[in-house]
């Protein structure tokens, strides 16, 4: 099949122990002024899962992510890949991570095709290589058309999907994506799932922090629910949800729920 | 409504400052040096009572035209020099376009610049004291060329921006050309009527009097002189030129949210245009440097700066003949050469948040220096050299060219050295990437102002030995220590950057996720 992209776990970084986990974060710590925004967490993502990280606005998914990915450097606290420390051994750690932040903007004076070539070029990765898997990611993400057109001028969904294509590049073994699917129309989201279940499949990981339960639910084998800071619970998608659906699970956990029909004046008739 | 404007755009300063002490210093910094120019200008205009008549009419005409010229092309040169209220945030909201005029004029007014432009121009009433009437239309006068200056740099301002928000850079390069001839070309008009005269500066200053930048100034002058029919054609020219400039200002404020309002929507292009990302090497430093090429072409807040490479000597050499000093034209090649690495004293600012994808690809520090110092280089070095040789060109002075090219090349080389290391540990708020350049953060100005002094003077310590030879070599007219003075500065200057890419390297593998944390705080 043409179609399948290079996007692979490269099996030559056998620089971590096989036996590690992906993802290991202890007691990963940030605090901004007097607020806590990630409190002493810790998280292990088994090698092969697909992970979903869930919870309120505010509750420090994006800054935990930051700091497991090496963009953000902790208070106190190790995360490791494969079991190399990204703070102690960043290099090597990051040739295995695939980032898509949130809340960051990209060089958007480049055109598309320019900014995966650009990010390949960051990773040293060979000429021929590069070109052949942008040729890929391009048409995988459904953004043929528009490659020659810069940056700034995407939708949000055309956005998040070039940051995506970015990410997958030099082909890692871990990928982070901090709210992948927002703004992105249903086909591209479906497309997107694709990729990473098939990604997945050939043992790769996947970590995703998202507002969408059901997308949690479906995607994902592994979830933690994280508020306050804190995570609440951590575990097999099944374990954590019970008998319920993970939104009531997490409703129920996160709390905050109320039952009201909105203040008066906001009731037209 | 306006007031409620005026008071957000404090809260937003006062917020900012608060939280960066380092800005803060900055702001207090400028404030200290502002007011200390303001006590020596106002003492010259009070001194200026004792001269004869035509020295002070032309002292007065001429400083005011430089004070409005400076107004209208600061915000074109330099990173925002002033905070904004930026209309397209704004626009979402039911203000009406005067009264955001009104806000955003009253916003210069009491910002430094705007208070010690103020404080100046009324100040030129000391120098008519003994005419009390043309004292008292200074004071007039003053108020009125204040708005002018505030007036004119808010719409050559929004017109630019307007103009930068198009993509093509030659249409942007060809109205920045017709926009300096339309702002320069009275200036050139009155230079030569007054230079080629017996007394050129009263005659230049009598010309000016009657252009759209000068009309003002002249006024009081007139009065003192007993010309009132001309200080009335002169204040008649002046008031015409604010309500020209409100005109123009307003229809480009209207453009602003008719046209870019928007977003996204450019026309659609296929793969296949690499561009300088073809033939650069596959490596972190190749691929940085390729990305900075393209910025320094396609990024408004960067294409801006390389307007000073043709400006600058141009207006040396126009000054070094009007004042009869070749030394000027000497300066020419030094000072494009000081400038450039300066653009880049805190160019991580300019990646903005983008600068994450840096840290996730885990990219060396010093790869990072390397890049944009080699990106920098491949254009300053050919721009230093044409820019030497044209300006000793107009001199016949081609004996001098290998001391100016040392003197030159020394400062370009340890400048980027010095660059390479501020860049490392400084960002200061800029505007983000696709909006408008002029909409400068609270504070900007003056820590890019601070900064740069700090950089410029590191800079020339470092490049004393080959700016030593270099200057006994033009003082003596000595060919020979000319080339000397050259060999010293590429190999020191390229020690000395060898160096800073290094020490810059170490200092940003350190600091970039702070870098980070402070910009995605800062930009939002």
């Amino acid at each position: 099949m043409s179609d399948v992209p290079d996007v692979e776990p490269a099996v030559s970084a056998g620089i971590g122990a096989a036996s590690a986990p992906a993802l290991e974060l202890r007691g990963l710590t940030k605090r901004f002024g007097a607020t806590v925004a990630v409190d002493a967490v810790d998280l292990t993502v088994p090698s092969g899962s697909f992970y979903g990280v869930v919870g309120p606005n505010g509750a420090g998914k994006t800054t935990l992510l930051s700091m497991a990915t090496g963009l953000l450097r902790p208070d106190a606290g190790t995360a490791k890949v494969h079991g190399l420390d990204v703070w102690a051994a960043p290099l090597a750690a990051k040739r295995m991570i695939g980032n898509l932040a949130d809340g960051v903007d990209l060089f958007d004076r480049l055109t598309g095709e320019q900014l995966i070539t650009y990010t390949g070029m960051l990773f040293s990765l060979d000429r021929a290589v590069i070109a052949g898997r942008t040729r890929d990611l391009l048409q995988l993400l459904d953004l043929e058309a528009s490659a020659g057109t810069l940056v700034s001028d995407y939708s949000a969904g055309m956005t998040k999907k070039i940051a995506l294509a970015c990410a997958l590049i030099h082909s890692p073994r871990v990928v982070v994506l901090d709210e992948p699917f927002e703004s992105v129309d249903p086909v591209s989201a479906a497309n997107i799932r694709d990729i990473l279940e098939g990604f997945v499949r050939s043992g790769g990981t996947v970590v995703v922090s998202s507002h969408s339960m059901d997308l949690v639910q479906r995607m994902c084998d592994h979830v933690a629910i994280v508020a306050r800071g804190r995570v609440l619970v951590a575990g097999t998608v099944d374990e954590v949800r019970g008998s319920a659906t993970l939104e009531d699970r997490f409703l129920e956990l996160v709390g905050g729920r109320r039952f009201s029909e909105g203040p008066e004046w906001l009731r037209p008739s | 409504m306006v007031a409620a404007l005026l008071s957000l755009r404090f809260r937003v300063l006062a917020n900012t400052l608060r939280r960066s002490t380092l800005q803060l210093l900055a702001v207090i910094f400028g404030a200290l040096q502002t007011l200390v120019i303001l006590v020596i200008v106002i003492a010259g205009l009070a001194v200026l009572v004792i001269y004869p008549q035509p020295v002070q009419q032309a002292t007065v005409v001429i400083g005011g035209v430089a004070l409005t010229l400076g107004w209208f092309l600061i915000p074109l040169i330099a990173t925002g020099i002033e905070p904004t209220l930026d209309p397209l945030k704004l626009s979402a909201f039911p203000i009406s376009t005067g009264r955001l005029m009104t806000a955003m004029t009253l916003v210069g007014a009491t910002w430094i610049p705007g208070i010690a432009t103020l404080l100046v121009s009324i100040g030129t009433a000391l120098t008519w004291r003994q005419t009390p009437g043309a004292a008292w239309a200074a004071a007039g006068c003053g108020v009125i060329g204040t708005l002018i200056c505030i007036v004119g740099s808010r719409m050559t301002a929004s017109l630019t921006a307007n103009l930068l928000a198009r993509r093509r850079g030659r249409d942007r390069a060809a109205a920045l050309l017709v926009a300096l001839l339309v702002l320069l070309g009275p200036v050139g008009l009155a230079l030569a009527i007054g230079v080629p005269s017996d007394a050129p500066f009263p005659a230049t200053a009598e010309v000016l009097a009657f252009t759209p930048f000068g009309a003002i100034w002249g006024v009081p002058g007139q009065l003192a002189a007993g010309h009132p029919a001309a200080a009335l054609l002169s204040l008649a020219i002046a008031l015409a030129t604010l309500v020209l400039m409100l005109v123009i200002w307003r229809a480009s404020l209207i453009a602003t949210f008719r046209f870019r309002g928007g977003g996204a929507g450019g026309r659609q292009h296929g793969a296949g245009r690499l561009g300088v990302f073809r033939w650069a090497p596959s490596t972190p430093a190749g691929a940085i440097g390729a990305r900075s090429l393209i910025y320094w072409g396609r990024d408004a807040r960067f294409a801006r700066q390389l307007v000073l490479v043709p400006l600058m000597p141009a207006l040396l050499i126009l000054l070094a003949s009007l004042v009869h000093a070749d030394w000027l034209v000497y300066l020419a090649a030094p000072i494009v050469a000081g400038l450039l690495p300066l653009t880049l004293f805190a160019v991580i600012s300019y990646d903005g948040t983008a600068y994450a994808l840096h840290l996730s690809s885990g990219v060396r520090g010093a790869d990072d220096r390397a890049g944009r110092a080699g990106a920098l280089l491949v254009f300053a070095l050919p721009s230093v050299v044409v820019v030497a040789v044209a300006s000793l060109a107009s001199l016949g002075a081609w004996a001098d060219l290998p001391g100016v090219f040392g003197i030159s090349i020394g400062v370009l080389l340890s400048g980027l050295a010095v660059v390479s290391v501020s860049s490392a540990s400084i960002v200061v708020p800029v505007a983000r990437s696709g909006r408008n350049p002029f909409t400068a953060q609270a504070g900007s100005g003056m820590t890019s102002i601070v900064g740069s002094y700090a950089v410029t003077g590191v800079a020339l310590a470092l490049a004393l030995p080959e700016l030593a030879l270099g200057i006994a070599a033009l003082a003596l007219h000595s060919v020979p220590l000319g080339w000397f003075s050259l060999s010293i500065g590429i190999l020191w200057g390229a020690g000395s950057l060898v160096l800073g890419v290094r020490i810059g390297g170490r200092i940003l593998d350190r600091s970039g996720p702070a870098l980070l944390a402070r910009m995605r705080r800062t930009g939002g």
